[in-house]
């Protein structure tokens, strides 16, 4: 194990190690959740480690600028937030979620909140291979790519609903989407949705009267 | 301020879930919509199907002399160019003004309130006359119009009660002061839109920064519009204006034209209305804007400045006063969310004899209601054979209650009455035994007036040790609550400092 890796039991503090450089390590089990993460690291789960928010706040939060954080290989769940219940990407920061579950986590504000599993407003969210289910929100109950932000989501599997609006940019490949996808505008910008080959049950639903620009590419 | 004193019969009343500050008057009547809500939208192009349209036109026929406003009014917005999709509102100077039929159909025009909101199906290249789509009661009608009354409005908010509907309001001219004076937090009223977000955001940076306010409202005189400038911002950060032109004709209640049905009340200031009005032609409607969104992206949006995010589960007790008394200090809007209010409930409601029994669910608290989906009944003596559950999901107004010992069964989460039908022999020994376990939610405390799922502006630290709130309904307001309180209700704080020199246009 490398100098700057450091192995979390369920149970203890996860929020001390959070340091510039480290890998930190989740032991299978609970971890208590509402992680504020403000350096760039990677938070590596082995297998059965869950961050559990119990609806404290949003199970993971990064809102500082030019970081670059890597999650894999965990369960984010009980996450509650007025936007992005799982995940609140609001800084200008790339964040990389690869084989993340974000799952019963929720937005719940007003009539159901923005991004019950994940809201992304700034920065750039990828996410590979993951899974959202049983989120909650209004809007977007599992992802919500809003203002200038941007994703890709490359493969995983959405049990509910993607929200893309303002000048965002949302790139899907090869993921399946059960839910729909809602796309819309302003008056003063598009977003830009790319899919390819990904599978959408619930259909796109795209603005008529500001639309966002989409295309598809099948295979 | 007189405006905003709690009114019974006005905002706050109901259950508070989608923090639309719903008014009774409104639940009344969209009680009534959806009931009678089972008609179809007529196809595009086809006639009409109501004995009071008659006395068609064409489409090919120009359409002549509508009644429009004066010029000594304020004159709607009407459009450039039309196509189908836009949404708007047919405004004249009349008390209603008429829509028609196709071609070769002979009978009378139909009548529709002035104001009435509509949706573009058609719009033909040769005349430009536009087909339109109106909500009159519980149906859609369409009709030809001339392009000279239809004024460019938001989409009204889809009503929740009416399938396929949106909200039956007409649009008025409301007025008020041409620019924001003196804009204070207070001056916020949300109304039937689940906005709270938004509202909660006008009023926070009203309260620490009313210049940003005033300087993001210009009143256009010549033309009788309002600009309202926002921020939007680019990849990277970097922030530009925006300028989103509105006229000062609101969606009202039915009946009363000078009743604003979003943001705004009579004789209130007109300014949260022109700015929610502004916000969501701006972001795609009254729907797009009353289905989410977030306070803080609001704030920065009002301001130009980004919104700093924190969130109450990293805060200790003690710094709870500090971190509000250095915020308000350094200029910062505060605003702030309350959680989801989920708690579980245990209660033995039923009563009666014999196969059929009925039960009353009681709650601590008139904004509490059940969360459809989460009943289940059991028989504590054992006599009943297996359980019961509802099979309500989200925003359902009644459920069946099904389970091996039931024939039929149906709950009314509005009413709070459930009713059990048993098959013979399968009935508990007595009613009483049934336990009904539910979570509900609504007031997460109720002594405080602390309403779950909903957005607060700052106000004020109070005596030094308790927190002031604002309620954007305008009514409602929340006591004094304590730090510990904070901690155990809030999920997130967001600030924003408008930045200085926020006069420049």
């Amino acid at each position: 194990m490398a100098e700057s890796t450091v192995r979390v039991e369920a149970g203890e503090a996860v929020g001390p190690h959070l340091r510039a450089g480290a890998v930190v390590v989740l032991a299978p089990g609970v971890h208590a959740g509402g992680l504020v993460i403000g350096c760039s690291l990677t938070l590596r789960g082995e297998p059965g480690a869950v961050i559990d928010a119990e609806r404290r706040g949003p199970g993971l939060v990064v809102a500082e600028d030019g970081l670059n954080v890597l999650v894999e290989g965990l369960t984010v769940r009980g996450g509650a937030g007025e936007a992005g219940g799982g995940l609140q990407l609001t800084g200008w920061s790339e964040v990389t979620l690869r084989r993340v579950t974000l799952e019963d986590n929720q937005a719940t504000l007003s009539k159901g909140g923005v991004g019950g599993g994940a809201f992304v407003l700034r920065g750039q969210l990828t996410a590979e291979d993951c899974t959202f289910r049983n989120n909650r929100a209004g809007v977007g109950n599992d992802l919500a790519v809003w203002g200038a932000a941007r994703c890709v989501v490359r493969g995983g599997f959405f049990a509910g609903d993607v929200s893309c609006r303002d000048g965002a940019e949302l790139t899907i490949v090869g993921a399946h989407v059960t839910g729909q996808l809602a796309l819309c505008g302003t008056t003063t910008r598009t977003p830009v949705v790319v899919l390819k080959g990904a599978r959408i049950d619930g259909g796109v639903a795209n603005d008529v009267n500001l639309p966002a620009t989409l295309s598809v590419e099948h295979g | 301020m007189l405006q905003h004193a709690p009114r019974p019969t006005r905002r706050g009343q109901k259950v508070p879930t989608e923090q639309a500050a719903p008014r009774p008057d409104e639940q009344a009547r969209r009680g009534n919509a959806a009931l009678a809500d089972k008609q179809p939208a007529a196809e595009a192009g086809s006639a009409l199907a109501d004995n009071e349209i008659s006395a068609w036109m064409g489409e090919g026929e120009a359409i002549s002399s509508p009644q429009l406003a004066s010029t000594d009014t304020t004159q709607p917005i009407r459009a450039t160019s039309v196509r189908a999709g836009n949404w708007g509102a047919l405004i004249g100077k009349a008390d209603k003004v008429a829509i028609f039929g196709e071609a070769g159909l002979k009978s009378e025009s139909l009548k529709v309130a002035d104001g009435t909101p509509c949706e573009v199906k058609r719009r033909d290249e040769k005349t430009g006359n536009l087909l339109v789509e109106v909500r009159v009661g519980k149906e859609k009608k369409q009709g030809w119009t001339s392009a000279a009354i239809f004024s460019v409005q938001p989409d009204l908010n889809v009503d929740d009660e009416a399938p396929g509907q949106r909200d039956e309001y007409i649009y008025a001219e409301q007025k008020g002061d041409h620019s924001p004076v003196d804009p204070k937090g207070k001056d916020t009223a949300q109304g039937a839109l689940g906005d709270c977000y938004a509202i909660a955001a006008m009023a926070a940076i009203a309260n620490a920064s009313p210049n940003s306010i005033k300087d993001a409202i210009k009143y256009n005189k010549a033309a009788g519009t309002y600009t309202v400038r926002f921020f939007e911002e680019s990849y990277g950060g970097a922030s530009k204006p925006v300028y989103i032109t509105v006229d000062s004709f609101l969606p009202t209640v039915a009946g009363n034209r000078n009743d604003p049905a979003y943001a705004g009340e009579p004789g209130g200031k007109l300014w949260p209305a022109i700015m929610e009005k502004a916000y969501a032609q701006w972001k795609g409607g009254y729907d797009a804007i009353g289905g989410g969104g977030y306070g803080a992206q609001t704030m920065a949006e009002i301001t130009g400045a980004r919104s700093q995010e924190k969130s109450p589960s990293s805060m200790k007790v003690d710094e709870v006063i500090p971190y509000f008394e250095a915020a308000k200090k350094e200029g910062r809007a505060i605003y702030a969310a309350v959680e989801d209010s989920r708690q579980s409930e245990v209660q033995t409601p039923f009563r009666g004899t014999g196969n059929k029994l009925t039960g009353t669910i009681t709650h601590t608290h008139r904004w509490n209601h059940v969360v459809p989906g989460t009943m289940r009944i059991t028989d504590k003596a054992a006599k009943m054979t297996g359980s019961i559950t509802d099979t309500g999901r989200e925003g359902d107004q009644a459920a069946k209650l099904v389970g091996r010992p039931l024939s039929a069964g149906t709950v009314d989460y509005k009413k709070n009455t459930a009713e059990l039908n048993f098959k013979d022999g399968a009935a508990p020994g007595k009613a009483e035994d049934l336990e009904l376990a539910f979570m509900y939610q609504g007031a997460v405390n109720a002594e405080k007036l602390l309403v779950a799922n909903h957005a607060y502006a700052f106000e004020g630290v109070v005596n030094g040790k308790e927190l002031q709130f604002y309620n954007p309904w305008g009514t409602w307001q929340p006591k004094p609550i304590t730090p510990q309180e904070f901690l155990k209700h809030f999920t997130n704080i967001s600030t924003n400092k408008a930045p200085a020199g926020a006069t420049t246009r």
